[in-house]
């Protein structure tokens, strides 16, 4: 009690010095930020700003800006390959989330347990998420190569393959979303689980001696406990596919065709191809508004989910 | 047999069922790196493409990675890559635990404002901002210039929040302990403070490594002289020009992906712990 009252007399007397010693205006705070708000303040607010201008413009780098209003906007409803590349962006959206967020779940209860050597097989089914997009893409080039590694696995299995996967506008997408797939999988892995590793040890303990099978474990235990960690995979896998660029770029160009054309790429062809900066704006904004719509609704699913139980 | 015996079979046969599929899924993501291997191995006398594919090179010969590293400047976008990770990483830290420390152990007017305006930065159009950035790093002069690379790259929301939530860990005794014994408020955050925070620095310096080495929209955006390419640039660029030549390419890649790879093998633990804080924030 009295050392109590000691530690907090002396705690007390430490408070009132540090405002006798900030009676003038401290401004030390404002040095360790100063750096921050000068960058943040000219590369991310101030294009922000910009953004919007630019995308009631028609701006070509060399020109000045030029006000055309809603121009830009209304170009973009009539323009077909617009609306062809949000089309693929559902489709890439409907293979490659499946894929990342219910398969991980498994790679995740495979690898966690103890036993020997298991953190060589986590790392092995991470490696593909460490490596550079630009390196794997050109890889699964080749194995997609109509005498390539893929088809020879399914001539292998009794599929007579002799497709040309990239290069066909049926199985371009298919293609580059299973890439994505592969390459994020080990990613979802280890968030799922961080997740079953926080499932309480007592609870599947007692299922187990209740008899439960570990199928029912699995469906009643942990899925159930999994729910926020679901929803954090949902959102984050959709934002990625949304905004996939360098594996299409790579990979297939858009081509064939655009049937693989996405919104992002779309976006860096109009800027840097074709200098329309104006309009690849407008399209920017677009996406931006995609992305903030999808993950609103994400939020509130996951949100509904925790009500109901 | 008794039940012993048999109790100690069935775990043994649990655990090789166990082991070979670990090991088959192991090939869905290693199979790939490993064909990639052997593939820049095989003499130019061996099809890449024939069937059935073969994964061993028969003889294995160093002719492709000679060349990949001769012919075509790989050197250079490795040592570009490089350069660039020794410049980029460590201002990216020490900016970002600069900026984080006020808006975790400070009191001062407008502290909640700055920092929801930073927090705010990582939900800003990345698409959208893409043009206006490339516009005004355009009108700095730093296109087509490593400026362009780091300036814009210095700083993050996200690590800025991860970085104050390791600072907000710290008991503030111990800043007061320092505050009495004389120390200034950098000498506080410098000497005291910031060394408690290691397991997040390094977690922060592992994703600044892999993010500056992986880099490849904004490279091809802002970078159209050759000799400044980092590597994964480089790659697109030589895949576009030389992807008919298989082999080179693949020891090309492989070469691109030994650093990485050698890097994540050292630094695997804080991959795990960045990752699980990032996920708690």
């Amino acid at each position: 009690m009295a050392l109590n009252q000691v530690e907090t007399s002396i705690r007390q007397s430490v408070v009132v010095a540090k405002k006798r010693r900030k009676k003038k205006f401290n401004f030390i705070p404002y040095i360790f930020l100063l750096p921050a708000i000068v960058l943040l303040s000219t590369f991310e607010y101030l294009p922000t700003l910009n953004a919007f201008y630019y995308s009631f413009t028609e701006y070509h780098i060399l020109a000045p800006a030029e006000w055309v209003g809603m121009e830009n906007y209304k170009t973009m409803m009539q323009d077909d390959k617009f609306w062809k590349a949000l089309g693929n962006s559902m489709k890439y959206f409907l293979i490659t989330v499946p894929m990342v967020v219910i398969l991980p779940l498994f790679l995740a209860i495979l690898v966690n347990r103890k036993i020997k050597g298991i953190n060589f097989f986590r790392l092995i089914y991470y490696l593909p998420v460490v490596t550079a997009m630009v390196a794997v893409a050109i890889m699964w080039k080749y194995l997609y190569h109509p005498s390539g590694l893929v088809n020879a696995f399914l001539n292998g299995i009794g599929i007579n393959a002799e497709t040309n996967w990239l290069l066909n506008t049926k199985t371009a997408i298919p293609a580059v979303s299973i890439l994505e797939a592969w390459k994020a999988m080990g990613f979802y892995m280890l968030i799922y689980l961080a997740g079953l590793q926080a499932v309480s040890k007592e609870l599947i303990e007692a299922a187990r001696i209740d008899g439960a099978s570990p199928l029912r474990i699995l469906w009643h235990v942990y899925l159930p406990q999994l729910r926020p960690v679901f929803a954090v995979t949902l959102v984050m896998a959709t934002l990625g596919t949304v905004q996939m660029f360098t594996s299409i770029y790579i990979m297939t160009g858009g081509g064939p065709l655009d049937s693989t054309m996405s919104l992002p790429l779309y976006i860096y062809q109009k800027a840097f191809v074709q200098l329309d900066m104006g309009y690849a704006t407008a399209m920017g904004i677009v996406l931006w508004v995609i992305l903030m719509i999808l993950t609103i609704i994400n939020y509130k699913i996951s949100r509904g989910g925790h009500s109901v139980q | 047999m008794n039940d012993k015996q048999l109790y100690k079979w069935r775990k043994i046969g649990k655990n090789v069922f166990l082991y070979v599929l670990l090991i088959s899924v192991s090939l869905i993501f290693i199979g790939p790196f490993l064909w990639l291997l052997s593939t820049a191995l095989k003499s130019n006398a061996q099809d890449v493409f024939g069937f059935p594919p073969s994964f061993i090179p028969k003889p294995a010969v160093f002719d492709h990675f000679i060349e990949a590293w001769t012919a075509i400047p790989f050197p250079r976008y490795l040592l570009n890559s490089f350069l660039l990770l020794l410049i980029m990483v460590p201002s990216h830290i020490f900016l970002t635990a600069l900026t984080a420390y006020p808006l975790a152990r400070m009191n001062f007017p407008g502290r909640t404002f700055i920092f929801y305006a930073i927090i705010a930065t990582m939900f800003l159009p990345e698409e959208g901002k893409l043009v206006p950035l490339f516009i005004i790093v355009e009108k700095l002069g730093m296109v087509d210039s490593w400026w362009g690379l780091i300036v814009p790259g210095l700083i993050g929301g996200f690590s800025i929040f991860l970085m104050r939530q390791a600072y907000l860990t710290i008991p503030k005794e111990i800043e007061e302990a320092a505050i009495i014994d004389g120390c200034g408020p950098f000498r506080v955050w410098w000497s005291v403070i910031l060394p408690l925070t290691k397991p997040t620095l390094a977690a922060l310096s592992v994703f600044s490594f892999i993010s500056v080495w992986n880099s490849f929209m904004w490279p091809l955006i802002i970078l159209k002289d050759e000799s400044l390419f980092p590597i994964a640039l480089g790659l697109a660029y030589l895949s576009g020009t030389f992807g008919t030549d298989v082999k080179t390419m693949a020891a090309g890649v492989v070469i691109s992906l030994v650093p990485i790879i050698i890097f994540y093998i050292l630094m695997q633990r804080h991959f795990v712990s960045g990752l699980q804080g990032s996920i708690k924030g």
